[in-house]
C-alpha cells in the first residue's frame, strides 16, 4: 500500500535519479566514537553505509546534511542508504552523545577503494 | 548529561509542541481532550518503544521506518481533515501520531541510559528542564499565533499548517530513501554557510515549516506539491459544501 | 493578552534592539536579567549556573551568593563563582559583591527604575571588573518587560583595559506566578542572544519564598551551534 502511495513520485525520479549499484561502507560506533570518524565515498552513486554498534547503549545515527536519523540498536548493525551526492563534506553525529560522537562523509569525484563488500 | 537530555528533550519535544498549537489555534479544542491526546500520546510512544524489537525485523529489517513512514503520512491527512472539517477525532490523531513519532526517540535514549543512579539523576532534571523551556515557548507561540488569527484571520495559520503538514511528507521521503525504497536525486541547493539546521534558530525553522539547508529536488517537489494540494483542500473544500448546502 | 500590547512590546523591544549593536562585552554574557525591586529586610541565598555550549567545547559557570537589604531601597549581595573550563577543571574562578538599589517606589512613574553596582575580582589572577548600570521594567498589562543596560570596565595586570557595555532584556508573561514564560535577550561583544524561558516563585509562610529561572539561549549572531542554558534558585527569608 505504501508503495502504491509514493509511485507518482517514481516516475519523477525515474528521469532524474542515478541508480548505480551501491556498495557497503562500514562504520562502527565503539565507546560513543564513530570509527572511521571521517569515511570518504564516490560522487553521484547511491551508497550503502553499514553501521555496526559495539556499544551496549543504543545511540541515534543523526545528519542534518544527509537527512537521515535512525537508531542504532545495541550489539547490532544497521544499514542506511544514503547518495546520490555532490562532492562536499556531510556531517553526522550521534544524538545521544553529541559531544563525542562526531563524523563525516566526504564525498569526491574519485572512485576510492573504500568499499568493503 | 543534563545539558544532553535537556537539548535531546527540546528538540524533540518541539515538533510536537509545534503542531500542538498550530492545530489548537485553528480550532480550539478543550483541556480535557488535549490531555486526552497527550496521555494517549505518551502512552503509545511507549508501546512504539516496547515493540520496536518486534517490528524492526519484518520487511527485511525496515519494519521500523514503514512504521515511521505511516505515521508521517497519517499527521498529514489528520492536520488537512482538522483543518477543513475540525473534527476531534482527527486532532487526536494528528497529536498522537506526532507524539509517537518524536517521543520514542527520546524514550529510548531515557531507558538506554537510565542505568546508573547518577546518570539517572541528571536525566530527570534535564528532561524536566526541557519541559518547562518548551512549555514556555508554547505558551509564547500560542499568543502570537491567536494575535496573528484576531489580526489576519485564519489564512496565515492555514499556510503554517499546509507547510508544517507537507515537512512531514519529506520526513517520509527521507526515510523511504535511508531504506531504498525510492530513488534519491543530488541536492538543489546549500543554505548551510547562511543557516544550518544544526543551529538553534535553524532547528525552531525545520520544526515549524521543515526547514532544509540541502534539500534534494524530489523533497522540494513534494513539499511544493502537497503545500498547494493541502491549501487547496481547505480552500475549496468548505465552499463546496456551503454551495451544497444553499 | 490584548494585541495592542503585544504590539506596543514589540515595538519597544524592537527600539531596544538598536542598543545592542553598541554593546560589547566579552566571556560569557548571558546571566540573569536583574528586576528594579527591594524589599525592606529582604536576605536571600542564591543559586545560579550558565552552560555555554559551542562546537569547541562546554564551559560550565556557578556561583552562589548570600545578600541582604542594608536598608529600604538598597540591597548588597556577595557572590562565589566557579567555572569550569574545556579542559574539565573546576575552580573558584572570582569574588563578586553586587549592589542592587531600587530608584522609585513600584508604579510611580511610567516604569520603574533601578540601579546596579557590581565589583568583581578573579581569585588567581590580576583582574578587576567594575559594573554600574540601570534597570528599567514596565507592565505592559499581564505581561512585562524588564530591561538591563550596564557598563563595565576591566582593568588588571593580567588583563587587558576595557570598557565593555552589556543589553539585556526580558518580556515575560505572567500567566501562573509559578510559571512566567519569557522571551530573553542579551546582547555584548559580537554576541547576540535569544530565547525563551521561564520564571517562577513560590511563597511559603511570612517574607520566605523560593524563586526559580531557567533560559535557554541560542546565539544568533553567527550560523552554528552555540547556546546557552541558565538555571537560577534564589531563597528569600
Amino acid at each position: 500500500m505504501i508503495k502504491q502511495l509514493i509511485r507518482p513520485y517514481l516516475y519523477c525520479c525515474v528521469f532524474l535519479s542515478f541508480n548505480a549499484a551501491s556498495k557497503d561502507y562500514r562504520i562502527v560506533l565503539k565507546d560513543h566514537l564513530f570509527y572511521p570518524a571521517e569515511i570518504v565515498v564516490p560522487a553521484n552513486k547511491k551508497v550503502r553505509l553499514l553501521i555496526e554498534n559495539q556499544d551496549s547503549t543504543p545511540e541515534e545515527f543523526d545528519s542534518f546534511d544527509l537527512n537521515r536519523e535512525k537508531v542504532l540498536y545495541p550489539k547490532r548493525k544497521s544499514v542506511i542508504y544514503i547518495g546520490p551526492l555532490i562532492p562536499g563534506r556531510y556531517e553526522f553525529f550521534g544524538e545521544f552523545s553529541p559531544n563525542t560522537a562526531r563524523g563525516a562523509v566526504i564525498v569526491t569525484e574519485k572512485e576510492r577503494s573504500n568499499a568493503n563488500n | 548529561m543534563l545539558i544532553t537530555s535537556l537539548v535531546m528533550s527540546l528538540n524533540q519535544l518541539l515538533p510536537v509542541a509545534i503542531l500542538l498549537i498550530l492545530l489548537q489555534v485553528v480550532a480550539k479544542q478543550s483541556l480535557m481532550k488535549l490531555l486526552g491526546g497527550l496521555i494517549l500520546g505518551i502512552g503509545l510512544s511507549f508501546l512504539f518503544v516496547k515493540s520496536a524489537p518486534l517490528m524492526s525485523p519484518l520487511f527485511d529489517y525496515q519494519g521500523l521506518e514503514y512504521a515511521q513512514i505511516g505515521l508521517c503520512i497519517l499527521i498529514f491527512i489528520s492536520a488537512l481533515y482538522y483543518a477543513i472539517k475540525q473534527a476531534t477525532a482527527a486532532f487526536m490523531i494528528a497529536i498522537i501520531s506526532v507524539m509517537t513519532l518524536y517521543l520514542s526517540h527520546y524514550i529510548i535514549y531515557l531507558i538506554g541510559f537510565w542505568q546508573s543512579n547518577e546518570a539517572a539523576q541528571s536525566l530527570f532534571i534535564g528532561t524536566f528542564l526541557g519541559l518547562g523551556i518548551c512549555s514556555s515557548f508554547s505558551v509564547l507561540l500560542y499568543f502570537l499565533l491567536s494575535a496573528i488569527k484576531q489580526r489576519f484571520g485564519l489564512t496565515p495559520l492555514l499556510v503554517l499548517l499546509a507547510l508544517n503538514s507537507a515537512a512531514k511528507l519529506v520526513v517520509a521521503l527521507d526515510l523511504a530513501s535511508q531504506i531504498d525504497l525510492i530513488a534519491t536525486t543530488v541536492t538543489v541547493w546549500d543554505l548551510r554557510d547562511i543557516l544550518t539546521e544544526n543551529s538553534e534558530f535553524g532547528r525552531v525553522l525545520r520544526a515549524l515549516i521543515g526547514y532544509e539547508a540541502t534539500p534534494n529536488l524530489t523533497s522540494l517537489l513534494s513539499y511544493v506539491l502537497s503545500s498547494v494540494l493541502f491549501l487547496s483542500a481547505c480552500y475549496f473544500i468548505p465552499k463546496s459544501i456551503t454551495k451544497e448546502k444553499s | 493578552m490584548k494585541a495592542i500590547n503585544l504590539f506596543a512590546a514589540t515595538v519597544l523591544i524592537g527600539f531596544c534592539l538598536l542598543i545592542p549593536k553598541l554593546a560589547y562585552a566579552d566571556g560569557i554574557v548571558v546571566d540573569k536579567v536583574y528586576h528594579p525591586y527591594v524589599l525592606p529586610f529582604e536576605r536571600e541565598l542564591e543559586w545560579r549556573l550558565v552552560s555555554h555550549q559551542t562546537d569547541s567545547g562546554n564551559i560550565l559557570a556557578q556561583r552562589i551568593g548570600l545578600g541582604g537589604a542594608i536598608n529600604d531601597t538598597m540591597a548588597l549581595e556577595g557572590y562565589l563563582v566557579g567555572e569550569r573550563d574545556d579542559n574539565g577543571d573546576f575552580g573558584l574562578q572570582a569574588y563578586e559583591l553586587e549592589l542592587r538599589w531600587q530608584l522609585i517606589e513600584q508604579g510611580r512613574l511610567w516604569a520603574d527604575w533601578g540601579a546596579l553596582f557590581e565589583f568583581e575580582k578573579q581569585h588567581d589572577a590580576d583582574a578587576y571588573e567594575a559594573t554600574s548600570g540601570f534597570v528599567i521594567e514596565k507592565e505592559f498589562g499581564r505581561a512585562s518587560l524588564t530591561m538591563n543596560a550596564f557598563l563595565v570596565y576591566e582593568w588588571g595586570q593580567d588583563i587587558e583595559n576595557e570598557w565593555e557595555t552589556e543589553f539585556r532584556a526580558q518580556y515575560r508573561y505572567r500567566y501562573l506566578s509559578a510559571f512566567q514564560p519569557s522571551i530573553e535577550l542579551y546582547a555584548g561583544e559580537d554576541f547576540i542572544g535569544i530565547g525563551p524561558g521561564f520564571i517562577g516563585l513560590y511563597r511559603f509562610e511570612g517574607q520566605k519564598q523560593l524563586k526559580w529561572e531557567a533560559g535557554f539561549i541560542s546565539e544568533i549572531s553567527q550560523s552554528e551551534k552555540n547556546h546557552s542554558f541558565r538555571l537560577a534558585l534564589e531563597f528569600e527569608f
